[in-house]
C-alpha cells in the first residue's frame, strides 16, 4: 500500500516545489512582509523542531515541510492577527454603503428579463452541451 | 494544425493559474500563445463587480501575469465595455488562428460565450472551451430518467457515484512559446478608486490572492484543520475552515486538485483506520459538492440568482426598509451574533459559514427584507463572493429551495449565540462595547438586570441598541405575511386562469416551456408543500437519498408518495402544470377547490408549528419523549416510519449509535449540516 502512495504523493511535491519556486517573486513584491516572514521564521522554529523528531525517516518531506511549514502558517496566522488588530478599535461600517440608491432596483424582476431574454440562455445553454458532446474525448487537445 | 506561424488566444476569466487549465494546455499544445484578460465590468450590470473581488482580483491578475512570464509571455490585460469587440481586436491584431478558454455556467458569461464562438468560428478562427471549474459537467449528471436532479442530496449522490472519477489535475506548462503581441498592447487596469484604498488595504495585511497562495492554503489545510474538520465545523473561529473558497472563486485553485489530495488524504486515513479524517474528509467534500449543486442550479435554471426557484416566493411581500437594512448593515440591531458577524464582515471580507447562515436568516426572516438586498451586500463585501454560490445559499435561507430550509422557520439569535459561540469571545471581540458584559448575558443583553449593564458600561438604545424587532414580533409577523403570499399566488393564479391577466399569464407560459426542469421542480414543491404532514416530509426529504441507492430511492420515493397523499392530491400532483391551461373549467375549478383546502389545512399547521416553536423557546432542548409524543399526536401513522428513517440516517451518515439526544436534535442539526457545507467557507 505504501507502494501505491508513493506515485500518488508525487504530485503533491512537484506542486510544492512549485511553490518554493515562487516565493522569492512574492518576497520581492513586499519588501515589509519579507520581514515579518523572518520574525515569523524564528517564532516557527519550535513546532518545525518537534515536526523533526516525530518524522525522522522521511528526510525529503522533512525539508519541504520546514519551508511550507513557515509559509502556511502565514496566511491563517495573518488572519488571525488582522482580526486581533482591527478589534482594538471598533470596526467603523460607513453610514452610507454607496448603493442605496440601487435598493429598488433590486426588487424589480423584470430588469433582469430586458437586460437578459430567457431565449438567448437557452440557445447559449443547449450550444454548449451539444459543443461539449461533440467533443467526446476531451482530453485529446 | 502546423507549428511556428500558427498562434492562440488563451481566454483568461476565472482560471486565473497555470496549473490544470485545459485552455492553456490546449494553447501550448498547439503553437504560440498569447494570454489575454479582458475587463469589461460594465456588462455584468446588477452584478458589478464589489469591492472586495475587485481587490483580489488585480492581485491575483498581478500574480498570474508574474508567473506566465516566468514560462515565456506575458498576460495581455484588456479594458473594454465590450468583451467581444476587444476579443476579435485581439484575435486580428495577434494574428491568432485559434481561440481557447474555459467554461462559465453563469446566464451572462454562457450567452457571451456562445455569442464569442458564433462572431469568431463565422470568421475562420476555431474556437474551443474546457471544463477547469467542475468535477463534473451539469449535463452529465442526471437522474435515472436522464433529467436533472432538483435536491442536492439526490445531486450529491450521483456524482459520488458516477462511472468514472473526475479527471486528473493538469500539471503546469514547463514553457510557453509567445505569439506575436507587438501590436497589441496591454490596457492598465483600475480595480479600485481612492474611497476604497483605506479598506482594502486592511485586507493585504490577512490574504494573499494568486494560484501559488492558493496551493499554499490548500496544503496548509490538509495537513491540518482537515483531520479534525468534522469536529470543528461548528466553532466560529475560523481556523477550522478551510479559507479555500476566495481561491476557488477565481479559479486559482483547481477542484479537480482539492478533490484528488483530498480523496488521498482520505484513503490513508482510512488504511490507517482513522475514522474520524475518514469523515472529515467525506464532509469536506459536502462543501466542495454544494459549489459543484450552485453552478448546476445556475446551468439548469439560470434565473436563480433573480427569480426564486418556488414559484410563490414571487408573492412574499417583503419589508422595504432600507432603516432595518442600515442597521443589519452596519451591526447595529441589538442581536450580538449578527451585530458581531457584520462587523467581521466589513472588516475582513471573511464570515464563517455558521456566522453568514445567522446573519442572512436573520436579514430575510426576522426583518423580512428582501433577500436579493443581503445577497448585493454580500456580492460587495465577501472576499470569494460568487453568483451561483450565493443565490444557492439566500435562496436555500429565504425557503425557495425543495430542500432548503422550511420557509416559516425562524432562528434565535439568542441560542445560536451560545451553540457557536459558548463563551461569548466572538462578540466581545467585534463588540467591544459589550467587553465587560457577563458570559450569561451576552447573548441577549436586553435581558441583563440593570445593575448588570451599569457594571459593564453599557446603556441599552444609547451605545448599543435594544433589539430592533423582538423574535415573537417576528414570527406573528412571518407568519401574517406567509399567509399573504399564499392568498396572492392564489389570486393570481385565478387570474391568469381567467385570463385577467394577459402579461402575466404571458410569462407564466413561456418560463415553463423554456425550463422543464423548473416545471417539474415546482410540481415536486407543490404536492410537498401542500400535504398535511409537513415533519414527514421533512424526514423524507432529508433522509431517504442517503440511505438508498438510486433505484431503490425511486422506488421510495414512491411508496412515501403514495402514503403521504390523499386520492385526490395524488391526482393533482400528476398533471403536468403546462397541461393546466388546457384543462376544462370543471376541472379548473375543482383545483381551487383543493388549493382552498390546501391553503387552510397550511394555516391550521401554521399555527400548530408555531405552537411547536415556543415550545423550542422555552426549553431550548426539549425532551425527546415530548417531542416523539407531540410528533405522534399529530400524525400517529408517521410515528413508525420517520422514526425507522431517523435511526438509519443516523446510522448511515454519522456512524453514531442512536441516542435520545442525537434524536431529538437532528433534524435540526441536519438542516445545519447543509448550509454549514456551502463552498463559501469549503
Amino acid at each position: 500500500m505504501e507502494g501505491n502512495n508513493l506515485p500518488h504523493n508525487m504530485p503533491t511535491w512537484s506542486s510544492r516545489k512549485l511553490v518554493t519556486s515562487q516565493s522569492p517573486a512574492s518576497f520581492s513584491l513586499e519588501p515589509n512582509e519579507k520581514q515579518k516572514l523572518k520574525n515569523n521564521t524564528q517564532e516557527c522554529k519550535s513546532p518545525n523542531t518537534n515536526d523533526k523528531a516525530k518524522d525522522p525517516e522521511e528526510g525529503h518531506s522533512e525539508n519541504i515541510g520546514k519551508v511550507d511549514g513557515v509559509e502556511e502558517i502565514t496566511g491563517r496566522e495573518r488572519l488571525k492577527r488582522l482580526r486581533e488588530e482591527v478589534t482594538m478599535d471598533k470596526v467603523n461600517i460607513p453610514e452610507n454603503w454607496g448603493q442605496e440608491p440601487k435598493l429598488k432596483d433590486w426588487m424589480d424582476y423584470t430588469m433582469f428579463d430586458a437586460f437578459f431574454p430567457h431565449t438567448l440562455i437557452v440557445t447559449a445553454r443547449d450550444a454548449l452541451i451539444a459543443n461539449a458532446r461533440e467533443a467526446k474525448s476531451p482530453r485529446l487537445y | 494544425m502546423s507549428g511556428g506561424g500558427c498562434s492562440s488566444i488563451v481566454w483568461f476569466r476565472r482560471d486565473l493559474r497555470i496549473e490544470d487549465n485545459p485552455a492553456l494546455t490546449a494553447g501550448v499544445r498547439a503553437g504560440a500563445v498569447v494570454a489575454v484578460f479582458i475587463w469589461a465590468p460594465e456588462e455584468e450590470g446588477q452584478y458589478y463587480p464589489g469591492r472586495v473581488s475587485r481587490w483580489w482580483l488585480k492581485n491575483s491578475l498581478a500574480h498570474l501575469d508574474s508567473s506566465l512570464r516566468n514560462l515565456g509571455t506575458p498576460l495581455i490585460t484588456k479594458r473594454s465595455t465590450d468583451t467581444l469587440s476587444s476579443l476579435f481586436e485581439v484575435v486580428k491584431s495577434t494574428g491568432a488562428t485559434q481561440l481557447f478558454f474555459n467554461h462559465l455556467y453563469d446566464p451572462l458569461s454562457l450567452v457571451r460565450d456562445h455569442r464569442a464562438k458564433e462572431v469568431l468560428t463565422a470568421q475562420g478562427i476555431t474556437v474551443r472551451s474546457f471544463n477547469a471549474d467542475l468535477l463534473y459537467e451539469p449535463w452529465d449528471v442526471n437522474d435515472a430518467h436522464g433529467r436533472p436532479f432538483t435536491t442536492f442530496a439526490a445531486f450529491w449522490e450521483r456524482c459520488l457515484s458516477m462511472p468514472y472519477d473526475p479527471e486528473s489535475p493538469l500539471l503546469p506548462p514547463k514553457r510557453i512559446i509567445p505569439g506575436d503581441a507587438s501590436r497589441c498592447p496591454s490596457d492598465t487596469l483600475l480595480f479600485e478608486d481612492e474611497l476604497e484604498k483605506a479598506s482594502n488595504a486592511l485586507l493585504a495585511r490577512a490574504w494573499s490572492p494568486g494560484w501559488s497562495n492558493a496551493n499554499k492554503a490548500l496544503t496548509t489545510f490538509i495537513n491540518g484543520p482537515l483531520i479534525e474538520y468534522s469536529k470543528n465545523r461548528r466553532k466560529a473561529d475560523s481556523a477550522t475552515t478551510s479559507l479555500l473558497s476566495p481561491h476557488l472563486h477565481f479559479g486559482e485553485l483547481s477542484v479537480k486538485k482539492v478533490f484528488h489530495l483530498v480523496r488521498i488524504k482520505q484513503v490513508l486515513w482510512a488504511n490507517e483506520g482513522n475514522k474520524a479524517g475518514e469523515e472529515s474528509v467525506n464532509l469536506f467534500l459536502k462543501s466542495i459538492g454544494l459549489r459543484e449543486y450552485s453552478r448546476y442550479i445556475s446551468f439548469n435554471h439560470p434565473y436563480s440568482h433573480e427569480r426564486p426557484l418556488l414559484g410563490h416566493l414571487k408573492f412574499f411581500p417583503w419589508v422595504v426598509n432600507e432603516g432595518y437594512f442600515k442597521a443589519w448593515r452596519q451591526g447595529r440591531t441589538g442581536y450580538p451574533l449578527v451585530d458581531a458577524g457584520m462587523r467581521e464582515l466589513w472588516a475582513t471580507g471573511w464570515l464563517h459559514d455558521r456566522i453568514r447562515v445567522v446573519v442572512s436568516s436573520f436579514f430575510v426572516k426576522v426583518l423580512q427584507l428582501p433577500w436579493r438586498w443581503g445577497m448585493k451586500y454580500f456580492w460587495d463585501t465577501l472576499l470569494d463572493a460568487d453568483l451561483e454560490s450565493d443565490a444557492l445559499g439566500w435562496q436555500y435561507i429565504s425557503g425557495s429551495l425543495p430542500d432548503g430550509r422550511e420557509i416559516d422557520r425562524i432562528d434565535n439569535p439568542q441560542f445560536e449565540g451560545y451553540k457557536f459561540d459558548p463563551n461569548g469571545e466572538y462578540v466581545r471581540r467585534w463588540l467591544p462595547e459589550l467587553s465587560r458584559l457577563p458570559t450569561e448575558w451576552i447573548h441577549h443583553p436586553w435581558n441583563a438586570p440593570e445593575s448588570v449593564l451599569q457594571a459593564a458600561g453599557i446603556e441599552l438604545g444609547s451605545n448599543y441598541p435594544l433589539p430592533i424587532v423582538g423574535i415573537d414580533a417576528a414570527k406573528n409577523r412571518l407568519l401574517e405575511a406567509l399567509s399573504k403570499m399564499w392568498q396572492q399566488e392564489a389570486a393570481s393564479r385565478a387570474a391568469m386562469e381567467n385570463g385577467t391577466e394577459e402579461g402575466l399569464g404571458d410569462s407564466s407560459e413561456s418560463v415553463p416551456a423554456a425550463f422543464p426542469q423548473d416545471t417539474r421542480m415546482e410540481e415536486t414543491h407543490e404536492p410537498v408543500r401542500n400535504n398535511p404532514l409537513p415533519i414527514a416530509r421533512r424526514y423524507q426529504d432529508q433522509m431517504v437519498p442517503s440511505i438508498t441507492s438510486s433505484l431503490l430511492r425511486v422506488e421510495e420515493e414512491e411508496t412515501s408518495s403514495d402514503l403521504r397523499n390523499s386520492a385526490e392530491e395524488s391526482s393533482r400532483a400528476e398533471v403536468p402544470v403546462t397541461a393546466n391551461a388546457q384543462q376544462n373549467a370543471g376541472v379548473a375549478l375543482n383545483e381551487r377547490m383543493l388549493q382552498t383546502t390546501n391553503r387552510n389545512t397550511q394555516t391550521q399547521y401554521n399555527t400548530t408549528m408555531d405552537l411547536r416553536n415556543v415550545a423550542d423557546d422555552s426549553a431550548v432542548e426539549s425532551s425527546s419523549g415530548t417531542r416523539r409524543e407531540r410528533d405522534g399526536g399529530l400524525v400517529p401513522v408517521w410515528s413508525p416510519p420517520a422514526s425507522s428513517y431517523s435511526e438509519q440516517f443516523v446510522g448511515d451518515e454519522n456512524g453514531i449509535t442512536s441516542s435520545s439526544s442525537y434524536l431529538q436534535r437532528h433534524p435540526q442539526s441536519h438542516q445545519m449540516l447543509n448550509w454549514k457545507q456551502l463552498p463559501q467557507t469549503g
